[in-house]
């Protein structure tokens, strides 16, 4: 009898002892997914707070060159931003342009510095037209223009 | 049966201390860059509403591959223009320009040379600074 409750309060702690350990691992590993998940929220916000740029064309003088219409994307933001047709989407009064008719003369630029985007003639007609122009983490600039 | 609870607390609270270690170990630095992300948002934005510039004398001189313009570029506002990151546009086309001074400090003027610029009649002038700021002005040829 005396044997069997000593047993008893053996298995009752090496019970506890698992029950503790595994609510424990749950824990832990729980912390871990959750904080992954925030640091990468986290550098997105970052990317969002650090991503600014402008078209600075001449609202009234677009410049053209081998059938493409010139616009200027300058980078007022604080880090280096990439201008490729993957980081940038492009609408003209509202339709998406096709990643096919537009192009940036170089794929990165430093804060202050300016790329040229080339968009193809065919989907411009003459008149009054919207350019919006989406980046990174959907930062987006709007510029109204005459052709 | 006590000191199973004991243990068991035991084991539960060094997990809790190390998922406090952990969090504050990866959380922390992401709010501090966050946080640096957000003054230079802030500084940026105070940055623009300070900046200014004025286009106050334009002059063009024609030789013969086409006309040298010259603007006289005034800091109307109370931020340091930095020269290097201007940009500036004629008739909408960006072109190379070169500056007397590498700053343009607020009340102050800086002259802005474009050589060799072609076309007549009336033209525009747009110049940018680093953070889009911009200002225009029209001159005769």
């Amino acid at each position: 009898m005396g044997f069997s409750v000593t047993g008893s309060h053996v298995v009752f702690f090496i019970a506890s002892i698992i029950a503790a350990g595994a609510v424990s691992g749950v824990f832990i590993a729980v912390t871990y997914n959750i904080n992954g998940s925030l640091s990468e929220r986290g550098a997105r916000v970052q990317e969002l707070l650090d991503t600014e740029f402008l078209i600075i064309n001449d609202n009234e003088h677009i410049p053209s060159s081998g059938g493409d219409y010139l616009f200027y994307l300058k980078n007022i933001g604080a880090k280096q931003l990439v201008t490729t047709n993957e980081t940038f989407t492009i609408f003209i009064d509202g339709e998406i342009i096709t990643q096919n008719l537009y192009t940036f003369s170089v794929e990165t630029i430093r804060k202050g510095e300016i790329s040229t985007m080339t968009i193809d003639t065919s989907v411009i007609s003459e008149g009054d037209h919207t350019l919006r122009i989406v980046g990174p983490q959907s930062i987006d600039d709007e510029f109204i223009f005459t052709i | 049966m006590g000191f199973s609870i004991s243990a068991a607390a035991a084991i539960i609270g060094v997990s809790v201390l190390m998922i406090l270690e952990i969090s504050l170990g990866t959380l922390m630095p992401v709010y501090m860059d966050i946080q640096k992300s957000y003054d230079d948002m802030r500084d940026r934005a105070v940055e623009e509403l300070l900046t200014s510039i004025t286009i106050t004398y334009t002059n063009t001189t024609v030789n013969a591959s086409g006309y040298d313009l010259n603007v006289t570029l005034e800091n109307s506002g109370s931020t340091t223009v930095d020269t290097q990151y201007l940009d500036v546009l004629i008739n909408g086309v960006s072109v190379p320009f070169s500056c007397d001074s590498s700053y343009i400090y607020p009340e102050n003027n800086a002259s802005i040379q474009v050589y060799g610029v072609s076309g007549s009649g009336e033209n525009k002038v747009k110049i940018i600074t680093e953070n889009g700021i911009s200002c225009y002005d029209s001159y005769m040829v």
